[in-house]
């Protein structure tokens, strides 16, 4: 029976991807009611599916984790390596997949009345499955390779997302920053998982995890490659969950619908780099040199976003630094080792934080509503509102206001000369290969013969 | 000697000192000039707190309509009409046929009609035809593509008949299908290419071509013949020199565009600048001014803010050393540009017009302080532009350096600053303007060949003066005389009708009750049920302010707003006040009130903070509560919310500060009421205004509007145009007031201006024209001896108020087309309280026409929602017209206003409206922008203009037409608008069914087809099943 209901679970959502992105490819364009009502259907019976196994396993009072394998794709048994999809279901991925569907599924209704009309409707419905699928797949994934799967799978799809508006040229640009970040933290991920691989054959977090359930799970990898390991999960973390000293994507993440910025950038795959580090704990529990390096990240991210949060003047960027705060706060918790404190305050910010976007757009009537009942505008209310003129305060202005000098940082130190570098490569390939030929240099492609006629016979 | 040459040098010297400083007064002059000019073309919207509507295009409105439009799109780099394909979706979904269009056409062009152009046939045909087909433009690059990829080298276009087609190859092919003979008239140019592509293909080739072969040469002779033309005609004069900003060239050059860090910066500095209290911390060094602050913001930095603007501290900290004000920081910005004197101004203007919107509202805080609640200091517009060129040449000398270009800035950029398009290919695309042309008119290859260089010119001079721009002036009159026609037509049918059928249309004695609400075309519909459920009542259209102009302050309230329209600036001030029975319990409220605001205040800032955020995300989980609510089940949540609320709401009975008995010392500042002979004149004023002078019926209701909707930072745009973005309750509610005061009937009677009954009461009702409720006010007032009045009108009042939220439902693509009324009131209360709800309602759109005359002409006449009607009744206005003048000098440019936003944020969404509301991102409490970072959006979102139609406003006007042309001139605003075109105007003769269209400065009478206007049972036979628009219809 569980079996069933697990499947559901991690079915419906694919389904629906498939549903949504098949239909078109077949040439049959998918209706915006249709849209909405497979989206509602597929997502009430996998939480359908997913409240009957949490009551099965708690009438059972079942205390071994659940675990789901398909598919066997590569088993060599010599060298004890082995690939298969993998699901678990224990205390960390339960409470995260509600978390998942609760909010998926509100962000579809909404969603669905948000966006009627739009051009875009049905490239968002399938950006929104693809997002669902990659993210239920991520927090139940029972090895590293399946949370690769879904942790790709998110990737893409905020990175496109971000991208919603693609006639404008800022939401471009920002994607393609998002995806720059997210390549490098996927890169990071996938190096760690070959290299668990080479090493203990596997990637399976239960046999990582000493084969006892999670929270109390334990490192069962020898020490020098724990670190190493644990290092690129770090990394990983950091990019995803825009982590100092890669926060700069967050706030300019904010160029989708609304809806899409509620539930990506403020509830969900912010949290997926901290969730990354809960589920490999173990591994940085091994090491203090670890855990030190997590904390002052947390708490380096909470601070940046404490001072730019207090200074920018849109809602959306407002929220973004809020949003960063915690999750610099909750990676503090994981790496001083309080897992379920972590989770808690996960699942508790995820939900105030896409309530807080989702309604956003209120915030002129909110303001207005709350200076009439104060009886005063509520900008005299605020305690820093004096002008401070002290070398700190304007030295902290300025550094929130830049946003902690991110962005121009990379762009000054790395992305320029890399792409300096790169374009030298370039240039200098092209006249080689133009000396080798014995071509010069191409006509300008403008200067074609008079009549266009005669071009064509 | 020496004394001789100390006279001469000391001259000299005078002389040039005083050359010098009159070029640098003349130059600060000129600078001065042009930077005002620029600011001219900023965006006038302030804050959305108070949306006022206004003609987008106000900066233009001394030119005359088309002239303006095609300006401003030169300027502003927009487009300002619809473009053809859109103009002929129109013309199908409008039934125009292509005979109106050549009528229209024909009227246009007057005696040039007939004008011959060589032997090519008349002007005429030749814009009817480029009218009737569309003339595809293409660039140069995709003229490659259409010619080398598509069928259009060798087929003829679809469009074109088949025996013209057939007529024009068969006699090419009677002419070349021998040996070739030259063509000797014509010009040289194409004899050569003409014997090139005969050569390619030689007789014996020829012989054997069938049908398509000669159907491809055909059209090869006629391309031949068309560039070969456009390359021998005479050069149109060009549009002069444009002045290309620096960034542009930069673009060209290199391919870098240095307005993306130059606009990062700006956005996030001005964003902060302008804040109203957002952001928790405000600007360092912000009452210093805008140039200032920047400087020491960004004068010391371990890193550039962006890296295009590396060498931006070391650029600031000189500009501070030199100590200069911005308008010296400009001049000298200019100087290092290089830019010549008449260069200036352009160039100003396109770099101001960079980011537009936060220019626009800076300027707007700047001037208008009194509508915010935190101002800025004098000059910002100044400084932001100064910033602005300091950053360009920062960010240009950088691209400069990178790239290895030895010039310095200036230099380069006078080298490189006049750009025209390159010749070659824009003789490419006139061609094939021309080639398509050619073929839709059937015009043979050799007729063309051998035109002379003087024909070609011609010939080529009418094909560009018939440009896209020229074609969609045409379809947009076509269509605004299309609507224009069946609207006159309507009230002429109506009125026909009337003399036949029976008049109990019109009430005859005291009507049931008399309804008095305001001109927005929301309400037309309203008042059309209202008739039709209680025939034997009267309503009446007055602006929603009802003649009571207050700075207003409600129970709730923290501060006064103005109620009245923008132009009016309030003389008194009137405070909601609760009864002294209440005061306990109301005091006990707000203490309650204000702690759980503060609480709130206190969650909100906090949950974006540090600790408090810490302890918030474990309670976070709660918040799934009203997340999943109120997105899945938004009607059940916000009735108990509204329940909720109610605990702490405040009790209806409150009463107005109307009353005053002295009047006002002049130190007072705040002006609480109005004395007795102020409420005498504001009551005459409305009843002389809308002509309800001798006939009151027992129950008099005034009804004010506003609009209430969730997530909605534009929702103050919804609200009442009269009451400059507010809600006009409290107007309809102080009026009746005063109405109602004995003392002001006495008064009235006395003075033999106003008889008001003994038994006439005046009940307030506000209108929420989002979710159709009404709230009426001062209940408690109302005699017993009218209880049963009042239950009459709140019956009636029901069924009007489903049958309107019917109406309105139609228009909603997501409504269900079989909603019963009061299923569709339902539909649009759900409308209204739904968090994910882009569209609560509809506004002003489709908004087409404003009748100002009685009511009695247009009432039983289907209007669909577009018209506003304001009341007037000429026969009891005075010779001179005292009262229509006074009323157009309101109804002129507010209708204008709203309609003239309307219109250009339709047709160019993307820089007159404010885009997508999806992606909005609401800024330092102003505006909105796009997603993370873009201009401050200005205008009407996409979604509140998709339905509209954009077509000039026509007001319909009960007047003699030399009458109205006095009162028209009168008022220079009007004469204005009026005069360039910017509203259309008719006038109907309060007599008789007489019309007169205004045209060119005079009234031409109008002659429509009579007896066409379609005839229905009721309002909702005529629009069931049809979400477009609808053509006026009258009610049987």
């Amino acid at each position: 029976m569980l079996d069933i209901f697990a499947a559901v679970v991690i079915a419906s959502p694919i389904l629906l991807l498939v549903l949504l992105g098949g239909l078109p490819l077949l040439g049959r364009p998918v209706s915006e009611t249709f849209a909405a009502h497979a989206t509602r259907a597929l997502i009430l019976i996998g939480f359908g599916a997913l409240v009957a196994f949490a009551i099965s396993t708690l009438l059972t009072s079942q205390d071994e984790t659940y675990v789901l394998r398909v598919g066997e794709i590569v088993n060599l048994p010599d060298t004890h390596f082995h690939l298969r999809l993998e699901f678990i279901f224990d205390g960390l991925s339960i409470p995260m997949v509600f978390l998942t569907y609760v909010l998926c599924g509100t962000i579809a209704a909404f969603a669905t009345n948000y966006m009627h009309r739009e051009r875009g409707f049905q490239r968002f419905f399938f950006l929104f499955a693809m997002f669902f699928t990659g993210m239920v797949w991520a927090v139940l994934a029972g090895s590293i390779e399946t949370l690769f799967l879904g942790w790709e799978l998110v990737g893409l799809s905020s990175a496109l997302l971000v991208a919603f508006f693609q006639e404008r040229a800022n939401p471009v640009t920002n994607g393609l920053r998002v995806w720059t970040v997210y390549r490098l933290s996927d890169a990071a991920l996938m190096v760690a998982a070959i290299l668990l691989h080479h090493s203990a054959g596997e990637g399976e977090f239960v046999e990582l995890g000493g084969r006892v359930h999670w929270p109390h799970s334990v490192d069962t990898l020898d020490n020098g490659l724990a670190f190493w390991a644990g290092l690129l999960f770090i990394v990983a973390a950091v990019g995803k969950s825009a982590l100092w000293p890669l926060s700069g994507w967050l706030p300019r993440a904010m160029e989708g619908p609304t809806p899409s910025s509620a539930v990506f950038y403020g509830a969900l795959s912010i949290h997926l780099g901290a969730f990354l580090l809960l589920r490999v704990s173990p591994i940085l529990d091994q090491s203090l040199t670890l855990s030190t390096l997590v904390v002052v990240l947390g708490l380096m991210t909470a601070i940046l976003a404490v001072v730019a949060g207090r200074v920018q003047t849109d809602i959306k960027s407002g929220l973004a630094f809020a949003s960063l705060v915690q999750v610099g706060l909750i990676v503090t918790e994981i790496g001083l080792g309080l897992r379920y404190l972590a989770l808690i305050h996960i699942i508790g910010h995820g939900c105030l934080r896409t309530l807080q976007l989702l309604r956003a757009p209120s915030i002129l009537r909110d303001y207005h509503e709350l200076g009439n009942a104060l009886g005063e505008t509520v900008s005299n209310r605020l305690p820093n509102n004096r002008e401070t003129s002290s070398r700190f305060a304007n030295w902290s202005y300025r550094y929130g206001l830049e946003r902690g000098y991110l962005d121009v940082f990379w762009d000054l130190y790395l992305i320029r000369p890399f792409i300096q570098f790169f374009r030298r490569c370039d240039r200098i390939e092209r006249a080689w290969i133009n000396w080798l030929s014995g071509v010069r240099p191409q006509a300008n492609d403008d200067q074609v013969s008079d009549t266009l006629m005669e071009e064509r016979r | 000697m020496a004394a001789i040459y100390g006279v001469v040098i000391s001259v000299w010297i005078l002389t040039a000192i005083e050359n010098m400083t009159k070029t640098t007064t003349d130059f600060a002059e000129l600078l001065h000039g042009a930077v005002h000019h620029a600011i001219h073309f900023l965006p006038a919207q302030g804050s959305l707190k108070a949306f006022v509507h206004h003609n987008t295009l106000h900066a233009f409105e001394h030119l005359s309509f088309f002239d303006a439009l095609r300006e401003a799109s030169t300027v502003l780099n927009a487009e300002c009409l619809l473009s053809e394909s859109e103009f002929r979706q129109e013309l199908r979904s409008e039934g125009i046929t292509w005979e109106e269009v050549d009528a229209v056409l024909r009227e246009t062009l007057g005696a040039d009609a007939e004008k011959a152009i060589g032997n090519l046939g008349c002007r005429f045909q030749l814009q009817s035809a480029m009218l009737r087909h569309q003339v595809h433009f293409a660039e140069a690059s995709e003229l490659r593509w259409l010619i080398q990829e598509s069928a259009s080298a060798n087929q003829f276009r679809d469009d074109v008949d088949d025996s013209v087609r057939g007529a024009v190859v068969a006699q090419t092919r009677r002419r070349f299908i021998g040996e070739h003979q030259p063509i000797h008239a014509g010009a040289p140019v194409i004899n050569p290419s003409l014997a090139a592509a005969l050569n390619q293909s030689p007789v014996g080739v020829r012989r054997t071509w069938g049908e398509p072969e000669w159907e491809a040469f055909t059209l090869r002779l006629l391309w031949l013949a068309c560039l070969g033309g456009t390359q021998v005609a005479e050069k149109q004069p060009s549009s002069g020199p444009r002045v290309c900003r620096l960034r542009d060239r930069l673009l060209d050059q290199f391919g870098e565009d240095i307005d993306l860090g130059t606009n990062d910066i700006m956005i996030r500095f001005t964003s902060s600048f302008l804040d109203q209290g957002f952001a928790q911390r405000s600007l360092p060094g912000r009452s210093e001014g805008y140039y200032q602050a920047f400087l020491a913001h960004y004068k010391t930095a371990w890193l550039p803010p962006h890296f295009q603007l590396v060498g931006l501290s070391q650029e600031l900290t000189r500009l501070l050393k030199s100590n200069q004000s911005s308008w010296a920081s400009i001049s000298e910005s200019l100087q290092l540009l290089k830019l010549d004197l008449d260069e200036i101004e352009p160039f100003l203007t396109a770099t101001l017009l960079a980011l537009p919107g936060w220019g626009g509202m800076l300027h707007q805080v700047e001037t208008r302080s009194d509508r915010v609640a935190v101002g800025i200091p004098a000059g910002a517009v100044v400084d932001f532009l100064a910033v602005r060129l300091v950053l360009e040449r920062v960010a240009g000398n950088r691209v400069l350096r990178e790239t290895g270009t030895s010039e310095e800035l200036g230099g380069w950029y006078s080298k490189h600053r006049s750009h025209r398009p390159e010749s070659k290919s824009l003789q490419r695309e006139t061609a094939f303007s021309l080639y398509q042309v050619a073929q839709l008119r059937g015009w043979l290859p050799e007729t063309l060949l051998r035109l002379t260089n003087d024909g070609w010119s011609e010939l080529l001079g009418e094909i560009q003066n018939f440009g896209s721009f020229q074609r969609r002036c045409l379809f947009q009159l076509v269509i605004e005389r299309s609507y224009r026609d069946r609207v006159l037509c309507g009230i002429k049918d109506l009125h026909q009708r009337k003399q036949v059928a029976s008049p109990t249309v019109i009430p005859i004695g005291r009507p049931c009750y008399q309804f008095i609400c305001c001109i927005d075309d929301r309400e037309e519909s309203l008042r059309r049920y209202l008739e039709q459920v209680e025939p034997n009542c009267v309503t009446f259209g007055y602006a929603g302010f009802f003649a009571v102009p207050m700075y207003y302050k409600g129970v709730g309230d923290a501060h006064y707003a103005p109620l009245c329209p923008i132009v009016i600036q309030p003389q008194h001030h009137v405070r909601e006040i609760v009864n002294s029975t209440d005061k306990d319990k109301h005091d006990n409220q707000k203490r309650w009130r204000q702690r759980f605001a503060a609480n709130v205040h206190w969650v909100h800032n906090n949950s974006r903070s540090f600790v408090g955020g810490m302890g918030l995300a474990f309670f976070g989980m709660l918040s799934t509560l009203p997340l999943v609510a109120r997105v899945l089940f938004p009607h059940a949540t916000s009735r108990l919310r509204r329940r909720a609320s109610s605990l702490l709401a405040f009790p209806q009975s409150t009463d107005l500060t109307l009353r005053r008995n002295e009047s006002p010392s002049p130190n007072e500042t705040e002006v609480l009421g109005f004395t007795l002979p102020e409420m005498v004149a504001a009551v005459e004023r409305l009843m002389r205004d809308i002509g309800m002078m001798t006939v009151f019926s027992r129950l008099v209701v005034v009804c004010g509007h506003g609009s209430a909707s969730l997530n909605n930072p534009h929702e103050s745009a919804y609200n009442c145009g009269a009451c400059g973005g507010g809600r006009g309750g409290p107007n309809a509610r102080a009026f009746c007031q005063m109405a109602n005061d004995p003392q002001v009937r006495a008064e009235l009677r006395q003075r033999g201006l106003v008889d008001i009954p003994h038994d006439t009461h005046f009940l307030a009702v506000f209108h929420n024209t989002c979710d159709d409720e009404f709230q009426f006010f001062d209940l408690a007032q109302v005699p017993e001896s009218h209880a049963g009045d009042l239950r009459k009108f709140r019956a009636d009042l029901e069924v009007a108020q489903c049958a309107n939220a019917h109406e309105r439902c139609r228009r909603f693509a997501s409504a269900p087309e079989t909603l019963s009324p009061r299923a569709a009131l339902k539909h649009v209360q759900e409308r209204a309280e739904d968090l994910s709800q882009t569209r609560p309602e509809y506004n002003h759109a489709t908004n087409a026409a404003c009748f100002v005359g009685r009511r009695s002409r247009t009432r039983g006449l289907f209007l669909d929602r577009r018209v506003f009607l304001a009341s007037y009744d000429p026969t009891q206005d005075d010779s001179d017209r005292q009262i229509l003048k006074r009323i157009l000098a309101a109804v002129v440019p507010v209708c204008g206003g709203i309609n003239l936003e309307y219109f250009f944020s339709r047709v160019d969404t993307d820089r007159f409206g404010c885009g997508s509301k999806l992606p909005h991102n609401v800024t330092s409490l102003l505006g909105v922008m796009d997603g993370a970072a873009s201009d401050l959006r200005t205008g009407l979102s996409e979604q509140m203009v998709e339905i509209h139609q954009p077509i000039r406003l026509l007001f319909v006007i009960e007047c003699e037409p030399d009458s109205l042309l006095r009162v028209i001139n009168a008022n220079p605003q009007t004469a204005q608008m009026v005069g360039n075109g910017w509203v259309n105007l008719a006038a109907l003769s309060p007599e008789t069914d007489e019309m007169h269209i205004f045209n060119n400065g005079v009234f031409e009478p109008f002659r429509g087809a009579l007896g066409t206007t379609p005839l229905t049972s009721s309002s909702s036979a005529w629009y069931t099943g049809y979400h477009e628009h609808l053509e006026p219809a009258i009610l049987e």
